[in-house]
């Protein structure tokens, strides 16, 4: 139940299109979405694969939660090996996308192999084929979007696709739903680029989600979106302002960013808080996903009349503070372009903070930049210019769209890259949250924040409020973090969600769902499997344990000034703690027991 | 000595107010310092970050950026000139 029971698997190079069997007693192992995603990816990739070559897989999965009610049940997520960390590649989005493929009457999509010409997979009730995208190839998300909805005679169709960015190979290329919502990290977009996959559109369905107890669903639905609404996260601050409530927090605790993690607060920030957007008059109204009673998105209007979506907390912090820029109409573009281009807009501020450091620095000389501004930190102009430089692969362009690691490496200069298995930061400096430090260096997907979000118990308070720089007891709060959070990727729910929500809340809509007989610890020991499963994935990718660490600036630069001052993190408190809690050996290595007991082998 | 009061989010949007400078002759606790400002701005900031004489879950309470709640709680007590920082329960990124 909750599943509707098929699987696509569409090869690109032979153009052939296969409905198979959804893979049921999978499903109980692995749930769905991220989890069973990863487990085929697992089974049917081998690990060393070239993340670009035909013989990798891109997998757009749906949980069994979404296509319902249940509060935020309308996500999807793309699945593959990532050409950022060249480890596994998995990313969330949001929007309507996910809903209306499952609404199609399948669960999944398998892609392989590689089409010789621009192509994009077209899906109705009736329809699945491969159509001609050689028109919209070269053309921004929302040309793209627009062209293949009137190509599809359905004025409501979503559009999944990738733009320049992801045509171009950058390492950190997203795909992009309905214009403004994105699977945005670890660089799926490119892998859907190398495939020549333009896009996934899908035109109408009529399916429901078949649901094991509807009763007992509908109630715990029913609790569960008064808990959101009594919230004053998800009931209050999130529909007022959005992620971006969280500028000003971050920068009074003095865990902010800035110039690169030079400085650990930005002065600027009342320039470019979520309150400024509101009180500046950009902010137009908020806008929900599928389902969702918190609509913590934004609709934004620029004074000179451009619109969009944005920017989220992250995206207004990598090209503001991180980049030194407060410009908040400069940095709404940004994010508005990052949209347009397809890219991961984290990555992308990050990358052009990086690449400032190294200019400032002289390692980056001017003769690179032709006839580009200076890669000055505060340059407004300058992140507008060498965004769409990335985008196109151009001049200095090309290296950066590499992401901030290769960048900095190709100047002998990684030790400038604020990244984790090359994967760019985020923006919450781990001197100053000690576990947000341990989520990081641990995180199967890199420098991310979104899998086990620490900044709720150490910042907000959420479930408790943890003294944030303490060190001890911070490994098993991330271990159950991981493993909650694996949950609700592979349910189809978002993960803010858990603000208000916790395992009891998740497991009464998954069971009623589902019909699998689980308690709470069973939910937890499938978060525990996916961990794992995705782990063993990176080590067999050639992702070593020397790889969970953080950048030495992190570790060993003492914060200059403001509350953090002094301080740095300290990871090798944390570490070993959290490799004994996972049941690895000292090094790192999941040994054969976990693997047995968690039935990965 | 001066308190500087900086409200945010959703208690700034409500009533406008960024920065309130309070002047005190004696140490207050937190408790009394969220009752002279709620009296000043005219809005009950006990209602919206406390419930039973506790914080609530997500209120953020920082002097000089360092969180109340590893401090004394609502009953520390504002002994010198201080910057405060004050967030009713909202966030997530
Ligand atoms: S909370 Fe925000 S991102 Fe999550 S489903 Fe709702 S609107 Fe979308």
């Amino acid at each position: 139940m909750a599943y509707m029971g098929k699987i696509l698997r569409v090869n690109l190079s032979d153009k052939s299109i296969k409905k198979e069997e959804f893979p049921k007693e999978l499903a109980k192992k692995y749930l769905g979405g991220r989890g069973l995603a990863s487990k085929i990816l697992f089974d049917e990739v081998d690990p060393k694969v070239d993340p670009l070559a035909p013989e990798n897989k891109l997998i757009f999965a749906t949980g069994p939660l979404t296509l319902t009610n249940a509060p935020t049940g309308g996500r999807y997520m793309v699945i593959t090996k990532g050409p950022l960390t060249g480890g596994i590649a998995s990313s969330n989005s949001g929007g309507f996308f996910g809903a209306k493929f499952k609404a199609t009457g399948y669960d999944m999509i398998i892609f392989e192999g590689k089409s010789e010409k621009p192509t994009y997979l077209f899906i109705d009730d009736k329809t699945v084929e491969l159509r001609d995208a050689s028109h919209v190839w070269g053309k921004g998300t929302e040309d793209t979007t627009d062209i293949l909805t009137a190509d599809s005679g359905h004025k409501r169709a979503n559009v999944a696709c990738i733009g320049p960015a992801g045509e171009n190979l950058s390492n950190f290329a997203a795909i992009i739903n309905e214009k403004t919502r994105a699977a945005g990290r670890t660089g799926v977009g490119a892998v859907m680029g190398s495939k020549n996959l333009k896009a996934v559109v899908v035109a109408s369905g009529k399916f429901k989600t078949p649901l094991d107890n509807p009763e007992a669903f509908k109630a715990a639905v029913k609790a569960n979106n008064v808990a959101l609404k009594e919230n004053g996260v998800t009931g209050e601050g999130l529909p007022a302002l959005g992620t971006k409530v969280l500028d000003n927090i971050i920068n009074s605790i003095g865990a902010y960013p800035t110039r690169n993690f030079q400085e650990s607060q930005f002065e600027d920030v009342d320039e470019v808080s979520g309150e400024a957007l509101v009180e500046k008059g950009y902010l137009t109204k908020n806008v929900a996903c599928y389902a969702c009673p918190i609509a913590c998105g934004r609709k934004t209007a620029l004074p000179d009349g451009a619109e969009g979506e944005g920017p989220e907390y992250e995206v207004g912090w990598s090209y503001g503070a991180s980049c030194g820029v407060n410009d908040l109409i400069s940095i709404t573009r940004a994010g508005f372009m990052c949209n347009n281009l397809g890219f991961d807009a984290i990555s992308a501020g990050a990358t052009i903070a990086t690449a400032m450091e190294l200019y400032e620095k002289g390692i980056i000389k001017k003769e690179e930049l032709g006839v580009g501004p200076e890669l000055k930190f505060g340059s407004s102009e300058a992140i507008i210019y060498y965004t769409k430089l990335m985008a196109n692969r151009e001049g200095i362009g090309d290296k950066m769209a590499d992401g901030a690691y290769r960048l900095a490496e190709s100047y002998g200069h990684a030790e400038y890259a604020m990244t984790v298995k090359k994967q760019e930061i985020p923006a919450y400096d781990p001197r100053v949250v000690q576990g947000q430090g341990l989520a990081y260096a641990t995180n199967n997907r890199g420098g991310d924040h979104t899998r086990a979000y620490m900044i709720s118990p150490e910042v907000l308070g959420i479930p408790e409020k943890l003294d944030s720089q303490q060190n001890e007891g911070k490994a098993g709060w991330v271990k159950a973090f991981q493993e909650l959070t694996a949950i609700i990727d592979a349910a189809g729910l978002c993960i803010f969600t858990s603000f208000a929500l916790g395992g009891p809340d998740y497991l009464a809509m998954i069971t009623n769902a589902t019909g699998f007989d689980w308690d709470e610890a069973e939910m937890m020991k499938t978060g525990e499997r996916i961990w794992n499963l995705e782990r063993e994935f990176n080590l067999r990718a050639g992702i070593d344990p020397s790889q969970d660490t953080l950048p030495d600036r992190l570790l060993n630069e003492k914060i200059k000034s403001g509350p953090g001052k002094g301080n740095v993190n300290r990871l090798d408190t944390m570490l070993p703690e959290y490799y004994q809690l996972r049941g690895w050996d000292e090094k790192g290595i999941p040994t054969d027991e976990k693997l047995k007991e968690l039935d990965i082998i | 000595m001066k308190l500087s009061i900086k409200l945010f989010a959703t208690i700034r949007l409500d009533t406008g107010l960024k920065l309130v400078d309070v002047n005190i002759d004696k140490p207050i606790n937190i408790v009394e310092m969220l009752q002279t400002v709620s009296d000043i701005i005219d809005y009950d900031l006990i209602d919206k970050l406390t419930d039973n004489n506790t914080i609530i879950p997500g209120v953020i309470i920082l002097l000089d950026g360092e969180n109340i709640h590893h401090l004394d709680k609502l009953d520390t007590l504002i002994t010198k000139n201080t910057t405060i920082s004050i967030f009713p329960a909202v966030a997530g990124g």
